[in-house]
């Protein structure tokens, strides 16, 4: 399940990049850098958000993970 | 000044009388003051990730960009990435992906993430460059995220997954293996991983997308401090989950196959540590370690040591050693001493090379000498004079051709070294060295000497 999630991730960050056709100025690979991780940056915080209500849930019905495996999950 | 320092408009590191100082110029006046006043630095230091200092007052010529000089403590010996065990750099990463959360917590961000900002002292990695924080500015990005990859990411990944030689690429790429580079190198298998994939695959191509092109200005970009911390995260999650290839090399199991029975094997440590207690060094370089056992005879005496070896897993199962026993005088490095770390960087000024860094007090070369002398056709004039540039004391191990180890060398190739036997090399290094004492080793043709410099 996660695998898929991931795959369908990774199809979407690169429809993202191949698409990126705004242009106003010549950006160096520095600067490329700084978009993606806007990018990715959001994409990995809406995974973290699910995940943190996803535990919420698990807590609610009294299925509780211990943080070691969280921890291990956390991608 | 510090080779490198003039690169950071915020001060620079320089040396007076043999002491390292830094100086802090006025433009970083609000992020030092920052640092201090937010207790960031008091944190850090307290927790011994980033080297402590006292402010200091510096007599020499009056500087109108000098705010203030710190004195930080000081580091004996300056090594870098590329010579580092696989864990050491791996530890390196998460020092500075912590010391970066960390920041974040007291306002303040990392503006650069270059290994060289850390060094090992006592044992663990410290981050060095105190003029690397900024104050941080509300939903801006991660300055430094590419040079993260770079520096850390990338050959971690590469020596994870590709060859764990890999890190020697930091020695061409002083700013950090491209990552277009890393990612043509890396097997599909490392693909599947999905930190790997996207902070350094994804990353190359975003790269490659938004170069040359028109794009709306990257200082424009937001991330909100929550999406930071998960980038932060996901680079240590990944960092974390990079594992020490399972590999076997020709010296990972040196102490099995060796010629010595454990009587001689116990009788060399105890020549040895008679040798050491003898000259009292304050420092002592190891350069053909392996796991370190000779080596431990002078950290285990306070005496600062560093172990060197050509091989990645003797090198790596000797880190892993002093984290494992908190060990603080010894640190296991890679050199090949066919060729050691070149100087590198702008004027080959930026990254000192190995002779320069690495002087002490005593030089250990055990079982060296046929390495240098067969494999590498080295003449003993040579291989002298290299030991005597390192230390002032020499303990070496003479291995006469008759030992089965020389004849596997010989087996190979021609043997072309008439000249290689005691009395040469008694002659020869004798011209480099007064001999203190010899022993021979027992149930063995070996000899340990113990030699000072003339």
């Amino acid at each position: 399940m996660r695998k898929l999630l991931n795959i369908i991730l990774i199809i979407f960050l690169c429809l993202i990049l191949v698409n990126n056709q705004e242009a106003q100025a010549y950006i160096n690979p520095g600067s490329g850098s700084y978009i993606f991780q806007t990018i990715i940056g959001g994409i990995l915080g809406i995974i973290a958000l699910f995940k943190k209500l996803f535990m919420s849930l698990l807590n609610l019905f009294g299925i509780k993970k211990s943080s070691a495996e969280d921890e291990q999950e956390d991608e | 000044m510090n080779n490198t320092s003039y690169k950071d408009p915020a001060g620079f590191v320089f040396c007076l009388d043999g002491v390292v100082y830094r100086q802090i110029n006025n433009c970083a006046k609000k992020d030092y003051d920052l640092l201090i006043n937010s207790g960031l630095y008091k944190k850090l230091a307290e927790n011994k990730m980033l080297i402590s200092h006292e402010e200091v007052c510096i007599e020499k010529e009056p500087d109108a960009n000098a705010y203030k000089y710190i004195k930080p403590e000081q580091i004996k010996y300056i090594s870098y990435p590329y010579e580092w065990a696989f864990s050491a750099l791996k530890d390196a990463a998460l020092l500075t992906l912590k010391i970066q959360k960390t920041a974040l917590k007291y306002g303040m961000t990392l503006k650069d993430a270059s290994a060289y900002n850390i060094q090992f002292l006592e044992g663990k990695p410290v981050f060095i460059d105190t003029l690397s924080f900024e104050e941080y500015e509300q939903n801006t990005p991660w300055k430094a995220y590419g040079q993260f990859c770079r520096h850390f990411l990338a050959p971690l990944a590469l020596m994870s997954y590709t060859d764990i030689n890999l890190n020697k690429l930091l020695i061409t790429n002083i700013d950090g293996i491209p990552l277009d580079l890393a990612q043509k190198l890396l097997p599909a298998m490392a693909k599947l991983n999905f930190g790997v994939l996207t902070h350094i695959v994804l990353h190359s191509l975003s790269q490659k997308t938004f170069e040359d092109k028109k794009q709306s200005c990257a200082k424009s970009a937001k991330m909100s401090m929550f999406e930071l911390e998960s980038l932060l995260n996901s680079l240590e999650n990944t960092v974390r989950g990079l594992k020490f290839p399972d590999i076997y090399t020709e010296w990972g199991n040196y102490y099995e196959n060796t010629n010595y029975s454990d009587e001689s094997f116990s009788e060399k440590k105890t020549i040895i540590s008679h040798f050491i207690n003898k000259v009292e060094p304050s420092s002592l370089c190891d350069l053909g370690s392996n796991r370190g056992d000779f080596a431990r005879i002078a950290s285990e005496r306070n005496i600062k040591t560093i172990a060197f070896d050509i091989d990645p897993v003797a090198i790596e199962d000797n880190y892993r050693h002093v984290k494992k026993h908190k060990e603080t005088n010894i640190l296991p490095l890679l050199q090949d001493f066919n060729n050691p770390s070149p100087a590198i960087g702008f004027m080959n000024d930026e990254r000192a090379d190995f002779c320069s860094r690495f002087e002490c007090d005593m030089v250990m070369a055990l079982a060296l000498i046929h390495h240098l002398a067969i494999s590498n056709n080295l003449p003993f004039d040579n291989i002298a004079r290299f030991f005597s540039t390192l230390g002032k004391y020499l303990v070496i191990e003479f291995v006469p051709k008759e030992d089965s180890k020389v004849q596997i060398l010989l087996s190979s190739r021609e043997d072309i070294f008439d000249k290689y036997d005691t009395e040469n090399f008694e002659s020869i290094f004798g011209t480099y060295f007064e001999i203190l004492e010899k022993f021979n080793i027992k149930n063995s043709q070996r000899v340990l000497y113990l030699m000072r410099r003339k």
